[in-house]
């Protein structure tokens, strides 16, 4: 994930196991807050996601995942091109471009791959 | 009166019709290699990667065979052109309070119903403008 609040690279732990976690895909721009990230440039979204508990990173350091979407609902026929992480209330935790752009289709789903955010081990 | 709810320290909500939220801008730099240093910009912003409106930076430093491959719908910023990026540290223009408004956007959901967005329609440097600023837009959707 690029962009990570500083309240979650401090700690981290405190991001994994939290539930009620919302992810939204954005069109447009890169999400600046959490009010773009989830209305604004918001085309589809996930809610109810529950982060995984801390555990090693794949090489070094330490992860938590937002969990694989497979039923993501769209509510707007546009490209999307970045996605979100929010606690679904207030807070932008984090925001990133997806690895290709998508066109969707207002009702239909969205599916997404589980998204690991870690902590890499200092060099 | 609206009922002004903080959502936390960085966002209040005028009954979920205004809001106020405070965060970076979306800064324009010139597309070259020191813009692009982890000193200048996020690390995210790199060749191959793209910019904050969704443009692929510098395509053409990419090997052949992997620029053309990239995907993009929202067009390429190449060497010396202005690329978009968003300024999480402020280190090109300070933070803002945004003011959002509740529109509706021409667009209809699946069952035909109209779609509402928080649009952004001003943005100032100070809570207390962004406050007035707000309460004003509320006062006129009553």
């Amino acid at each position: 994930m690029p962009f990570l609040r500083d309240a979650d690279l401090t700690n981290l732990a405190g991001l994994a196991g939290q539930t009620g976690r919302r992810v939204d895909i954005c069109y447009t721009q890169e999400p600046t807050t959490y009010t773009e990230a989830t209305s604004t440039y918001s085309c589809g979204n996930k809610t109810g996601l529950t982060m995984s508990a801390l555990a090693d990173g794949d090489v070094d350091g330490r992860k938590t995942t937002v969990p694989a979407i497979t039923d993501g609902s769209v509510t707007a026929t546009q490209t999307a091109g970045w996605h979100a992480l929010t606690d679904g209330s207030s807070v932008l935790h984090a925001a990133n471009a997806l690895a290709s752009t998508q066109s969707v289709t207002s009702g239909n789903t969205f599916t997404l791959g589980a998204i690991d955010i870690t902590l890499r081990d200092p060099a | 009166m609206a009922t002004e709810n903080w959502l936390n320290e960085n966002l209040c909500s005028f009954d979920e019709k205004v809001r106020i939220e405070r965060g970076p801008q979306i800064v324009e730099l010139v597309c070259n290699d020191v813009n692009l240093s982890n000193a200048v910009t996020s690390p995210y912003y790199q060749d191959g990667a793209r910019d904050a409106t969704g443009k692929v930076i510098r395509p053409s430093k990419l090997p052949e065979e992997v620029a053309k491959k990239i995907d993009a719908p929202f067009g390429v910023v190449e060497e010396g052109e202005k690329m978009a990026v968003v300024d999480r540290r402020a280190k090109h223009a300070p933070f803002l309070w945004k003011v959002y408004q509740l529109q509706e956007t021409g667009e209809s959901d699946k069952d035909g119903n109209p779609i509402s967005r928080f649009i952004k329609v001003d943005e100032v440097e100070g809570k207390e403008d962004a406050l007035d600023r707000a309460r004003t837009i509320y006062q006129g959707m009553q």
